[in-house]
């Protein structure tokens, strides 16, 4: 059999179970998250017999919802910067300075990533008792992402101090430049991809980020992911899972998408004039 | 040590035509070099014959059998890879030693095979280093090794020395050439560099937009270029177009040309009414016999380059520029004659008829 | 390299890895001590092993043990087991590679809640896979296909949601193994079979461990998986750590939060090293 009609076999095969991988879970979502309350939708009935946004609406103004979205929404930038802002220093120690133990330290960076999430969490809410910081529960949140994603950010900030090229920082010094027009002209074009994307990264991250957000804010904190998750437990209400889902979802996806297109497009400009 | 017939090989990519009806036979341990300028079809052809690629039309043979259908690992070749291609997580024993692993060798035997290669090769103290801890000759050396090892039909080499340094090239080349000669083996050699191609050739088939345009030993070629592509290609050679007047006695014909009235011994009768003809700059005398006057040439001198052995001189005939080689030290000032003009003759001998004017 | 470079480059670094040492390194710290009877934020503190002798002793323990691992390393080794022909698949592109490409890897973008959310309905007593059976026949009547004793669910999770990664970091290797090396093993006489044994296998090692390693730890710890989908007679560790630490029992889930720690490095370990050994690579 030639390769060509082999693929094309494949190919079908692998669509069809894409579908099955994809588009039928993700019809059921919606289409459970349409369910109106009037008319129940068992299981003779290929659709939902009635069909309403009373679900969407009925979240929104009902349960804690509101309160979800401005919790994540507010703490996913917040914690966007802070983490960017703490990798800063590091991230050019690590990039632009020679020093033993350099290697090292790199490893140490990602120490976060190393301890399960849960292990995190758990201690460090101990931790926060030991402290004395029970104070608010925003804060204490906003800490833990911020060492928990900071591992993303220094070594993509390191790696864009890296490609900061010393002949145009030269040319800079040479052409009299003080320090911050130096900045602006040898340092800047080169960390701004590297900044979109740790901001875009760790954003996302935060907003899916259950842990932390489960063991340190529930009950009085509520995200996103802890509201679907507490949604599954005990009082499961199918159509309202479906509606915190969707909700989840679909901003991630855009989210995602567009950090690949930031990715793939950043780097030509961060190779700039090489060559 | 096999020979290859192509009958009618054709390939194509989509609605480019890369080798174009090619026909050629080459015999048992010949070493033929397929030269041309790039895109010319000479790897393609290359990649017909080792059976990485298949052929649209036409029928490869090696040895007795029909291979055109057959995959690279069922044919009796082997390839030396322009990029060496060596195995990056083997060692440079166990790199000559695939093909032989391949085959189902006894581990003795492997390795006695590999050893002789090692001595051959001068190989044996880099066998348990990795290619990246090889330079660049030695890693030639190994993809060489690689190659002899399984003793194939039919030996391919893919441009193998253009990544080495001059000085390097011509030492492999001497190398190559002889173990080729020694094994007895049938080699394919492509490369676009012509003075590779005139050292190392038994014979040397010149491609152009996937035809072989002329084929025979590098005499030949060099001294008696076929069309106009080859002997531009080839050498350096001053191309001009001549009408034919007539035939001044046996074998010597009469062409007018943009530079004047040339004599050309040719030997067989023009085809053609119009024809390409050319000669090549070391052929020009310049302090010639005066007893002599057949084609006898008067030019203005333009510039010049001192290259050595000789010097190039660019002389204009009739607003037309030709260029020559004068051997020693050339002042501008001419043969002794001071006035900028340069006065030479081109033996009728060394005035060659190409392919008709289309 | 002089005291003030030394000063200058330790407050660069604060700020990061400063902090990263501090908090995590306090948190593993806790979780050290905590197992042994000390830093207790209730009652004394004094060092004692009874909190590992009991925890041993208990059956619980030790069938949460073996069922983490269970998940650990199934989910491991099957993403990557799937994950490889399908980067050979698309490793040189073809008609309609990048939308199958794009299809695969759609659920790294999808969290893991959802993703157990949208499993559940499916499986759910009057779900899809339900219907579906009934329809055609094959089943009299719905089947409680949710939160099965054997983990599947959980496990077919955990590989939907790891097969993407282990694809994208396969394929990047083995895209970067040149054409001229798998033609140069062609022309030596290797076919199919032996050209990925020989020579895809071992260049593409490294990246076979990081997914290996990377999706072990990951399924190891899990816990919205297992609370959501997993079976009701058996308890990952993690959610064993968290029962402990709902009831205040700290130092029981340190034991177990410890436990975890080592079994993540050293599963980790044996993964690496098997990989190695099974698929050769550079010496």
């Amino acid at each position: 059999m030639s390769t060509a009609i082999l693929n094309r076999i494949l190919l079908i095969t692998l669509l069809a179970v894409c579908a099955i991988w994809l588009i039928v879970p993700f019809t059921m979502a919606v289409l459970w998250s349409l369910v109106d309350p009037s008319e129940p939708w068992t299981a003779d009935r290929l659709l939902p017999p009635v069909m309403s946004f009373y679900r969407w609406t009925n979240m929104w103004e009902n349960s804690s919802l509101q309160r979800a979205l401005l919790n994540s929404y507010t703490l996913a930038p917040s914690a966007a910067i802070i983490t960017l802002l703490l990798s800063l220093p590091t991230a050019y120690a690590l990039g632009r300075l020679n020093f033993p133990g350099r290697a090292a330290m790199k490893m140490v960076a990602l120490l976060p990533l190393v301890v399960p999430p849960f292990v995190t969490s758990i201690f460090f809410s101990s931790l926060l008792f030991q402290l004395g910081l029970t104070g608010s529960r925003f804060a204490a949140i906003l800490l833990a992402h911020s060492v928990l994603f900071l591992p993303f950010a220094i070594r993509i900030m390191t790696v864009s101090f890296e490609q900061v090229r010393v002949d145009h920082i030269n040319a800079a010094r040479d052409l009299g430049a003080p320090t911050l027009a130096r900045w602006r002209v040898a340092y800047l074009p080169a960390l701004k991809p590297g900044i979109l994307a740790s901001l875009l990264i760790i954003f996302i991250q935060s907003i899916e980020e259950f842990a932390i957000a489960f063991i340190v804010g529930i009950p009085d904190f509520v995200t996103i992911p802890t509201l679907l998750y507490a949604s599954m437990g005990q009082d499961f209400v199918r159509p309202n899972a479906a509606v915190l889902s969707l909700i989840l979802v679909v901003p991630n996806v855009i989210l995602m998408l567009f950090l690949e297109r930031l990715l793939k497009s950043a780097n030509p400009a961060m190779s700039s004039g090489k060559g | 040590m096999a020979n290859i017939v192509l009958s009618d090989v054709t390939k194509k990519f989509g609605a480019f035509t890369a080798v174009d009806r090619v026909s050629a036979q080459i015999s048992d341990g010949e070493f033929v070099t397929l030269l041309g300028p790039s895109g010319c079809g000479k790897t393609t052809l290359l990649n017909l014959i080792s059976g990485f690629l298949e052929p649209d039309g036409g029928t490869i043979s090696i040895g007795e059998d029909d291979v055109s259908a057959l995959p690279p690992e069922k044919r009796d070749t082997a390839m030396c890879f322009q990029s060496y291609a060596l195995f990056p997580h083997l060692s440079v024993h166990q790199n000559i030693a695939f093909g032989l692993k391949q085959k189902g060798w006894k581990r003795s035997d492997v390795d006695q095979r590999v050893q002789e290669l090692g001595g051959q090769l001068d190989l044996t103290a880099n066998f348990p280093k990795l290619p990246n801890q090889l330079s660049g000759g030695q890693q030639q050396r190994v993809a060489l090794g690689r190659a002899l090892a399984v003793r194939p039909g039919v030996i391919l080499f893919d441009e193998p020395l253009s990544n080495l340094d001059a000085k390097l090239r011509e030492s492999v080349r001497f190398e190559i050439r002889k173990i080729q000669s020694e094994a007895k083996l049938t080699a394919i050699y492509v490369t676009h560099d012509q003075s590779e191609a005139l050292a190392m050739s038994d014979r040397i088939f010149v491609l152009n937009a996937g035809r072989i345009e002329q084929a025979g030993n590098p005499h030949e070629i060099y001294n008696a270029p076929a069309t106009r592509f080859v002997a531009d290609f080839i050498g350096a050679a001053n191309l001009i177009e001549g009408e034919v007047v007539g035939e001044e006695s046996a074998g010597r014909w009469l062409f007018d040309t943009p530079i004047g009235r040339l004599c050309v011994e040719c030997g067989a009768a023009p085809s053609a009414k119009r024809h390409h003809i050319c000669w090549r700059p070391e052929d020009a005398l310049v302090e010639g016999d005066t007893s002599n006057n057949a084609n006898r040439l008067d030019g203005a001198v333009g510039a010049t380059a001192f290259q050595g052995a000789y010097t190039d001189v660019f002389v204009t005939i009739n607003g037309i520029s030709q260029r020559l080689h004068v051997g020693g030290a050339f002042a501008a000032s001419g043969s002794g004659k001071g006035d900028g003009t340069l006065t030479f003759r081109i033996p009728e001998t060394k005035i060659h008829v190409l392919e008709p004017v289309a | 390299m002089t005291a003030r470079n030394w000063l200058k480059i330790g407050l660069l670094l604060l700020p990061g890895i400063g902090l990263i040492l501090f908090f995590i390194g306090a948190v593993i710290y806790m979780a050290f001590v905590q197992s042994f009877g000390l830093y207790n934020l209730a009652g004394e503190s004094e060092f004692s092993l009874t909190f590992w002798t009991k925890i041993i002793a208990r059956k619980a323990y030790f069938r949460s043990v073996g069922y983490s691992l269970y998940i650990g390393s199934v989910s491991a080794i099957v993403s990557v087991a799937l994950a490889y022909p399908l980067a050979l698949w698309l490793r040189k592109p073809f008609t309609g590679s990048l939308a199958v490409s794009a299809m695969l890897k759609a659920p790294l973008l999808v969290h893991g809640l959802v993703a157990a959310f949208l499993f559940i309905n499916i499986i759910a007593y009057h779900g899809i896979i339900n219907q579906a059976m009934q329809g055609l026949g094959l089943w009299d009547e719905p089947r409680r296909l949710q939160n099965d004793n054997y983990g599947f669910g959980v496990l077919l999770l955990q590989i939907w949601k790891n097969m993407p990664f282990a694809l994208l970091l396969l394929t990047g290797a083995v895209q970067s193994i040149s054409d001229d090396i798998l033609n140069a093993g062609r022309d030596l006489g290797a076919g199919n079979f032996d050209r990925f044994r020989k020579i895809i296998a071992p260049l593409s090692v490294s990246a076979m461990q990081a997914a290996l390693v990377i999706i072990f730890i990951g399924a190891l710890a899990d816990f919205s998986f297992q609370t959501i989908a997993g079976p009701t007679n058996r308890q990952s560790l993690a959610q064993y750590m968290t029962f402990f630490s709902s009831k205040g029992r700290w130092n029981e889930a340190a034991v177990v939060g410890v436990t975890l720690m080592v079994l993540s490095l050293t599963g980790a370990g044996i993964l690496t090293v098997a990989a190695r050994l099974l698929f050769g690579g550079r010496r």
